[in-house]
This record gives C-alpha cells, structure tokens and sequence, in this order.
C-alpha cells in the first residue's frame, strides 16, 4: 500500500455488491438476511436511497441489549439513520479516515444518483494488504 | 503587487517543497508489516470465566464498548464470544439471556497469536479466517489482549499521517451535514 493507492478510487479494491432490506422491514427478516448472508451490516433502502445502516453493534446494543420483540419492532426504529457514506469514486484514504479516525467498520458507497451502490468494509483493506504481501509469514 | 523574497525566505519556501514533494512518496512495505504485535497499542482483554451468564456478557460488551470478551477457566483460555456470535447465535431466538452460559455461545478454541508473531500474521489469520478479533496468548495459554481488525487498520494509517489522517472528514462537496453512524 502506497500513497498512490490512497489517493485511488475505492473502487480498486472491488468493494463487495451492498445487501439491502427495505425501510419498513420487520427486525426478524432482517436479522436472517444477516444471518444468511454472514453479514456485519445491511444497508437500509426506501427505494434505492440509502436511508440507514443496521451493524452488528446495533444487533448487540439495541436488539439483544434492549430485549427487542422482532417480530414486532422494524428496522427503522433501530438502525442508524442517515449514516455516513462515500461516492464510490471518492479517494480511498477518506474510507480509511473513516475507519480509524470514524471507527466504522463499514461505510455504504453511492454514486452520482444518489443510488446504493457497494459498502466498503475493513475486510476489503486487509484483503487488499494481503494481496499485495504475499510473502507475510 | 511582487513581494520581495530574500535569498533566505526563498531557501525555506524551497525545503518545505521538497519535504512536501518527499511525503507524497510514502509506502507501506513488508518489513513494517514483520513488526511484531507487541509495537501496537495493547489494552487488556475482558476475561469471563466459563459459567457466565449471556446476560453479563452482552452488558460488558455494550458498557465498555469492545467487540468480544474472552472465556477462562481457571487463567486459561476456553473461547471467545463475539458480537458475530451474538448476531449468528443470540438474536432473534428464544434464549433466556439470564440463564443462558456463555460457553454454550461462545466459539471454542480460537486460533491465537503471541506478542511476538506478526502484524501481517495476524492480518493473514484474519483474512483467511474471517475473524476481526483474535485472542493473544501467553506461553501457558493464558490471554493478554485481542488484537482487532480496527487496531490494524490505525497502525497502517498511523504510515499515512498526510495521505489519511490530515483529511478533512469527508471529501468537499455539498450536502453531507449531519451524518452519524455506520
């Protein structure tokens, strides 16, 4: 990794395609579609714009912590609204500020529409450094 | 209007161009990546002993604003329960969190590393495994720290001070107020 890199686009790394559930969807299908998918994150559409962001953190402080029934309760009322996002043309040091700086695991990218696009997550710069460090035993 | 530099105002003006021009060229190289873990910023992991409720668990977890808490017997290491298995195993079901042992959640004997191992041993555990938290034992097996994937990520960026940390919070452009979270 180099300073070229940083100043790269992000979408260098092939940031992984977001998965998505939509504003209204009830915690339980949510929660499969994490579960499913093996996911940390689930970025929260009303349509295709990004309206919230629903991490493990709030599956383990909110959901779980709060002894939420969710069957009842919908995403909404328990994802992070309006979260922080990136165009996927912006540098990738600024997904990297975010990330030591921000403390994000995970930052939705979007493009000129203002359409979902990918999430970048801090598995894609430890696989980037890996790709380019073969030699690390 | 010029304004008359002398000969030393234009020295200075040089050498702060070329200090410039040379930090644009930094890299991360395999060497920085051979550092041993014991060069990071350590803090002392939160040790549970084998029995503990969920419950207890779950309320270390969100008050001390960590990832995972690793399980003991006795000071050996058992497992290690993280916000994945609360995800994967915990929620959503019908579990009595007050009744429920953390060794029946947690995942048992988790890969390890020493002080000595490392940076990019444990970036390789990490990518391969999938983990973002990996236990750091001692010669006896028993558990000093866990070094996280967020660690990683700050001793990369500390290399980058002008590529990274100096950025403003987000690329300039307009409508981007009043964002949180993520």
């Amino acid at each position: 990794m180099d300073s070229t890199t940083l100043r790269s686009p992000m979408t260098i790394l092939n940031p992984a395609r977001p998965i998505s559930v939509q504003h209204g969807t009830r915690l339980s299908e949510v929660l499969k579609v994490m579960k499913e998918n093996r996911i940390g994150c689930v970025c929260v559409v009303d349509n295709r714009e990004l309206v919230g962001i629903l991490t493990e953190r709030d599956v383990l402080n909110k959901v779980v912590g709060g002894n939420l029934d969710v069957q009842q309760v919908r995403v909404e009322e328990v994802m992070t609204p309006n979260p922080e996002y990136l165009f996927e043309d912006d540098q990738l040091a600024f997904a990297l500020n975010r990330m030591s700086v921000g403390g994000f695991r995970h930052i939705p990218l979007i493009n000129l529409q203002g359409h979902l696009t990918g999430v970048i997550s801090v598995k894609d710069i430890v696989a980037h450094l890996i790709k380019n460090f073969k030699e690390i035993h | 209007m010029l304004v008359k530099m002398d000969f030393d105002e234009f020295d200075d003006e040089l050498r702060s161009m070329q200090e410039i021009m040379e930090s644009e060229e930094i890299s991360l190289n395999e060497n920085d990546l051979m550092a041993p873990l014991r060069l990071l910023d350590l803090k002392r992991g939160v040790l549970v002993e084998v029995g503990t409720s969920v419950k207890e668990c779950v309320e270390k977890m969100t008050a001390r604003h960590i990832g995972c808490v690793l399980v003991v017997k006795g000071r050996k290491l058992k497992g290690i329960f993280t916000e994945r298995d609360v995800l994967l195993k915990i929620a959503g079901e019908k579990i009595d969190l007050a009744k429920a042992k953390v060794d029946d959640f947690m995942t048992p004997n988790p890969k390890t590393l020493t002080i000595d191992d490392s940076i990019g041993s444990a970036l390789r555990l990490m990518n391969q495994g999938g983990y973002r938290h990996i236990p750091v034992v001692n010669k006896k097996g028993e558990p000093l720290t866990v070094i996280s994937v967020r660690g990683l990520i700050d001793y990369i960026v500390e290399f980058f001070p002008q590529d990274v940390l100096n950025l403003p919070p987000h690329p300039i452009r307009i409508g981007t107020n009043n964002r949180e979270g993520g």
